[in-house]
């Protein structure tokens, strides 16, 4: 049979013939293979996960790992210590810091003025009663101070009305006469010499004005006593 | 020693395991390369080729299937992958040279002449006369019987190009055919 391949199909017999093909391999194919072979087996044992596979290393690793932990966990634990050291030493002093700032704020308003107060209630209980008024002053002044810091004019003219209230309250001791036609005459009993006040001359000008007569003449005499 | 310790012996590196494996499969996997190579020094190189490629290959060996068929599934595609790496030798012009081999087909030969061993010589000369590409093409289609679908999928290209490429390279199979099976019966006659 003679046949021509360009106009039939041999596709099948191409199948049958080529499919089941099978030939020997040279012995130049199996060292190449091997060489490759041998090469991928040193990276292997280099390879640290078959390193793992031998008794000594994994002992190794695992006391590692157990020294590492240990570490870790001994220097956690003295930073926990340390952190409550220091937070049990730093919260009193906070509150020693912060208390002060809150009295002074909550004792501007009403309980300074309530302390002073009793303060001065105290005060007066003990001492005379001049001197429980320049208190009272004071304690004014200090009041005017402490809401107005700015102002000193009126502090100075609270604080002249005081010294005035001194000056005026020392010579108004006037010593009179039951009948009263005696001139007035203010006595000082530690200098043992007596004034004498002459209403003669018109006295204007202090604020006893209204108080004095203004014929009143001041003569300084001897004490008849002495 | 059986498949199974076969392929364990193989993943450890046991150089025991990786002979016998390679005594096992060697005839069936020169069988495969001498169809996709071009001549008996490339099928030596592909066949190493592939060899160092199906031991790297064992890890992804599904346990539950044959190992015959697989070996020579994988033998097949990595012999493609073998040719695709020589992009030079592989995009070789697909021009069939008809008219030069005209004069050959002249003087038909009667094939039943010829025995089947000579026969097989004729077919895998024809072989190796074609295109990487076309050779690739005709093996899968048409020896190793490969599903269209995935030959598409795995060379990557359009079903149209798998087509035209396929009937190019039958064309040029049987015109090199030919031309074997008439020098062959000059030199019966």
């Amino acid at each position: 049979m003679k046949m021509d391949y360009a106009s039939s199909s041999c596709e099948g017999r191409a199948h049958e013939l080529l499919a089941p093909l099978t030939g020997a391999c040279p012995d130049s194919v199996w060292e190449s293979i091997s060489s490759e072979l041998e090469e991928r087996r040193l990276k292997a044992s280099n390879n640290w996960l078959n390193k793992l596979n031998n008794t000594r290393t994994p002992l190794i690793v695992a006391a590692a790992i157990i020294v590492v932990t240990i570490a870790a966990w001994s220097l956690f634990s003295f930073r926990s210590i340390n952190k409550s050291e220091v937070a049990n030493t730093s919260t009193p002093v906070k509150q020693v810091t912060t208390l002060p700032t809150k009295q002074t704020v909550s004792v501007v308003t009403p309980e300074a003025k309530q302390m002073v107060a009793a303060e001065n209630s105290n005060a007066a209980a003990n001492q005379n009663t001049p001197v429980q008024t320049q208190a009272d002053n004071s304690t004014i002044v200090k009041n005017e101070r402490h809401k107005k810091v700015a102002d000193s004019i009126a502090n100075q003219t609270v604080a002249n009305n005081t010294e005035s209230t001194k000056e005026d309250n020392s010579p108004l001791v006037i010593h009179t006469n039951t009948d009263g036609e005696e001139p007035l005459t203010s006595s000082n009993v530690a200098g043992g010499k007596s004034v004498e006040i002459k209403l003669d001359r018109p006295d204007e000008s202090g604020p006893n004005a209204a108080i004095s007569q203004p014929s009143a003449e001041i003569t300084t005499v001897a004490d008849s006593a002495q | 020693m059986s498949t199974k310790e076969l392929i364990e012996g193989c993943l450890h590196n046991d150089s025991d395991s990786q002979r016998s494996f390679y005594e096992q499969y060697s005839s069936r996997i020169m069988g495969i390369c001498m169809r996709y190579a071009s001549g008996a020094k490339d099928t030596e190189v592909m066949a190493g080729y592939v060899f160092k490629r199906i031991f790297e290959e064992l890890l992804k060996y599904p346990h539950d299937a044959d190992m015959d068929k697989w070996v020579d599934e994988r033998a097949i595609w990595n012999a493609v992958a073998y040719l695709h790496q020589d992009k030079h030798r592989y995009f070789i012009a697909k021009t069939t040279r008809y008219m030069e081999n005209k004069n050959a087909t002249g003087q038909p030969v009667d094939e039943a002449v010829l025995s089947a061993e000579d026969s097989r010589k004729i077919y895998l000369a024809a072989l190796h006369a074609l295109t990487p590409s076309y050779r690739i093409l005709y093996n899968l289609t048409y020896v190793d019987d490969v599903e269209p679908e995935k030959i598409i999928e795995n060379l990557e290209i359009a079903r149209e190009t798998y087509k035209v490429e396929l009937e190019q390279a039958r064309f040029q199979f049987k015109q090199y055919l030919n031309t074997y099976l008439y020098e062959n019966g000059l030199r019966k006659q």
